[in-house]
């Protein structure tokens, strides 16, 4: 596998500073520790929006379906069919420009539009207008900008509908290849008017130039592939809105001081080292909306509850205060939020009352998101090193790259609970207070390295982790170890679990994630995906867990099980070096069938029980094909999920766009049941 | 002629050779079907090849995808100029599917989608009912 690119420190960009920054003080009466960072200078930020079909607001207009409604298709079409006679489409969009500070100076806008299907035979530019009516996406027609509301002009091409000159236009060759983007440079100026409210955004129209024969069709956002969808990117810039708040802000006496900045030599810890809690320095990378983080750690010299030296509070632009208890509870404002766990995997979060279910990868990141009725809402692709490549929809979590808790969007740098993690430079704040052991290697000598420099293969959940195969991988391939591991469980303790166990340890037991994440739970029978219901259905899950647990007890049980990890850790780093980035794990029972019916057997012969032994042992080590269409994900490859289903445990998929299997969909889709359910054979 | 393939693969020509087609569950591929007569249920879907009358009365041969468990027709294809088909699929959840698919149909053909709709269709094969399969599909 190959490292990823080291950094030399020398090479690092100096970083920024401000009056105040990086002051450390401990307030009170010493039980807590607090961390304050006054405001940097406002720097640009992109804003990037790329919406799925719940979010997004797109349509077209067709004036041979003058009263139709398109806002719900999957593609817009732009322009004059070339198989039909005069039939003109026109497409209307519009993306939420509110996040953008209204004092924003716009520098670059781009829309991009993919291709989706050809009618054309000619050549011809696409122009993108603003509105100057607002449309309903559900209702807007040839005749009417929503019901009752007529155009001015049929097709929105009334002088009061839209703009007469474009913002932005782009060529459309006649043989335009299909699925490929479409860049339209939108004016700045522009969009810097619907930003400073001069004019209202109520969206564009795009119209091609002559609509005659030049039809091409656009994926929409309620298209599948969600990297096809419209997007909007807009660089802008702003100014500082605050002056540096002075260190006074803080009033308790400090008695120890962080220093401030990184150096350019690679050393011992800046800060006076003894703790675990994290120092903070900005980095070069600090987004425009931030003016200065202030935490709250417990305290480390205190020993007794809480007093672990974890993050209980953080106060991010002097507004947004998150109260947290561990990593199960979160209280903003009015807002409670809760995590579920399957082992060390969050795979549930529930914020007021909200139900998602959060998947992850091999490194335990975050990357879909779906509803309590498992359609997709977000999806989140990360670079190597955590930067995030691809974001849709409102992720409702900031637990992303590696499953930490990200600060990107405020400041830049991720929560790794002991240091902090910038992912843009792809190393840590702060070196490793854990002197390196010879058997870790020379990369160990850099102790601001992040995991040795190895992401695609570790994690670092602690910060003082550097070649850390996580929980997630163990539960990833725990079929493949589980039973070598819970075997090696039993006699090293003496005692089996079942699933009440499990269900009840779930909420919050380490145990429970302890074992689950090597494998233990998938060889012992437990279902994951049962623990999953279990756990969401028990709202006193972290009290059940404790319960179950018997309080101390639980320290050696997961020393146990940790050392389980370690037995077994060749063979989850050869596992887990056969997974790829984009393979994901998915509960079985949020994926759905094409297929009515499957055989009960091979044409050899050979029965689906066999191909759940081979699940269950581990000796299954491919993936499922899996497509969204209609918001559900759909089995491609049905026999194979009839045998995860049967297990009840989570599958291993590889999401592939739906345009390249729209013809084999198409063909296998003969289920009678929604999905929900196949028949196994005659 | 190759007896199992990748759905993609499939080519009006394959049905030239082997006028049944199936789904091989272990591996994901299409395989012929090798008998004369009748047509066992036990399959989730079959393939099979079609004559195909438009509206217009163009005759053409094509294939007609029937889920077994209902004898319903759930997809219709037609070959493209390279022999590779054109799938048009019937049911409601894949209308925007369907769509976009017809559009193609009518670009192949160069017709309007009323010349080809409602078309009729019969299997050269028995079902294990004794019937071959026949009907109208209107779009």
């Amino acid at each position: 596998m190959a490292l990823g690119p080291s950094l030399p420190l020398a090479m690092n960009p100096p970083l920024p500073r401000s009056v105040g920054e990086g002051l450390g003080v401990r307030e009170g009466l010493g039980h807590f520790t607090s961390y304050r960072f006054a405001p940097l200078q406002q720097q640009g930020s992109p804003y990037i929006s790329q919406p799925d079909g719940a979010a997004g607001i797109d349509t077209y207009l067709l004036n041979t379906s003058p009263t139709t409604n398109n806002g719900t298709a999957v593609t817009m079409w732009v322009g004059e069919s070339n198989n039909a006679t005069n039939k003109v489409a026109r497409s209307l969009i519009k993306f939420d420009l509110s996040s953008i500070p209204s004092n924003a100076t716009i520098t670059s806008a781009t829309l991009s539009l993919w291709t989706d299907a050809d009618f054309s035979d000619n050549d011809r530019t696409i122009r993108v207008y603003r509105l100057k009516v607002p449309f309903n996406e559900t209702q807007a027609t040839w005749n009417e900008a929503s019901t009752g509301v007529s155009w001015q002009g049929a097709g929105a091409s009334g002088a009061n509908d839209r703009e007469s000159t474009d913002i932005g236009s782009v060529l459309i060759a006649a043989n335009e290849a299909i699925d490929v983007e479409k860049q339209i440079s939108l004016t700045p100026a522009k969009i810097q008017e619907l930003i400073n409210g001069t004019f209202t955004n109520n969206g564009f129209i795009i119209i091609a130039d002559t609509e005659l024969n030049d039809r091409f069709n656009y994926k929409t956002s309620d298209a599948s592939a969600s990297t096809k969808r419209p997007k909007l990117v807009i660089e802008y810039t702003t100014g500082p809105t605050s002056t540096p708040t002075a260190t006074s802000a803080v009033t308790n006496t400090p008695t120890a001081t962080a220093t401030p900045s990184q150096t350019n030599t690679p050393g011992p810890s800046p800060t006076p080292t003894r703790t675990s809690t994290p120092t903070l320095v900005p980095s070069p990378t600090s987004p425009a909306a931030f003016n200065n983080a202030t935490f709250v750690y417990a305290c480390p010299e205190r020993s007794r509850r809480d007093g672990d030296g974890k993050r209980v509070k953080s106060t991010v632009n002097g507004t947004t205060t998150t109260n947290f208890v561990g990593t199960h509870y979160e209280v903003a404002g009015s807002t409670v939020t809760k995590y579920y766990y399957a082992g060390a995997q969050r795979i549930a979060m529930r914020t007021n009352g909200t139900l998602n279910y959060l998947l992850g990868d091999h490194l335990g990141s975050t990357s879909l998101t779906t509803n309590a009725s498992g359609q997709i809402v977000s999806e989140l692709r990360y670079k190597a090193w955590g930067e995030t490549r691809y974001a849709s929809g409102t992720t409702p979590t900031k637990y992303t790259y590696t499953g930490q808790y990200s600060y990107t969007p405020d400041f830049g740098l991720m929560f790794y609970n002991a240091r902090w993690y910038d992912p843009a430079l792809g190393r840590f704040n702060q070196p490793d207070t854990i002197i390196p052991e010879q058997s870790q290697g020379v990369q160990a000598w850099d102790r601001y390295a992040y995991v040795s420099n190895n992401p695609v293969l570790y994690n670092d959940p602690s910060g003082h982790c550097p070649i850390c195969l996580t929980a997630v991988i163990g539960g990833a391939v725990g079929g493949i170890v589980g039973a070598v591991g819970y075997t090696a469980y039993v006699a090293a303790t003496g005692r089996e679990f079942n699933s009440s166990h499990f269900w009840m340890a779930t909420g919050g037991g380490a145990l429970a994630g302890a074992l689950i994440g090597t494998g233990v739970g998938i060889a012992a029978g437990v279902s994951v995906a049962g623990a999953i219901t279990a756990a969401v259905e028990a709202g006193t899950a972290v009290e059940a867990a404790n319960l179950a647990c018997g309080g101390d007890m639980c320290a050696s049980e997961v020393q146990n099980a940790g050392q389980m990890i370690q037995e077994t850790a060749p063979g989850l780093e050869s596992a887990a070096s056969q997974i790829g980035d984009d393979i994901i794990q998915v509960p079985a029972k949020m994926l759905r069938f094409t297929q009515d019916t499957i055989s009960p057997n091979t044409k050899a012969g050979v029965p689906l029980d066999t191909l759940t032994d081979e699940i269950s042992n581990g000796f299954f080590q491919g993936y499922l094909r899996v497509t969204q269409y209609g918001g559900n994900l759909w089995s491609l490859d049905n026999r194979r999920l009839a045998a995860f289903k049967l297990l009840d445990i989570n599958v291993p998929v590889k999401i592939v766009e739906f345009s390249q299997v729209a013809n084999e969909f198409a063909k296998k889709f003969t289920t009678v049941t929604d999905g929900l359910y196949c028949d196994k054979g005659h | 002629m190759n007896d199992k393939k990748s759905s993609s693969q499939l080519n009006i020509n394959d049905f030239i050779v082997y006028p049944l087609w199936s789904w091989e569950d272990e591996d994901d591929k299409v395989i012929a079907i090798k008998m004369a007569e009748s047509i066992p249920d036990d399959y989730d879907a079959v393939f099979a090849k079609c004559e195909i009358i438009m509206h217009d009365g163009t005759t053409i041969d094509g294939v007609v995808s029937v889920r077994m468990s209902n004898h319903e027709v759930y997809l219709i294809s037609f070959p493209d100029r390279n022999g590779d088909l054109i799938d048009i699929p019937l049911q409601p959840f894949l209308s925007e599917q369907k769509e976009i698919q017809l559009e193609k149909l009518c670009e192949r053909f160069a017709k309007h989608v009323t010349s080809i709709f409602p078309l009729e269709f019969e299997t050269p094969f028995r079902f294990s009912d004794g019937t071959t399969l026949k009907g109208k599909i209107m779009v």
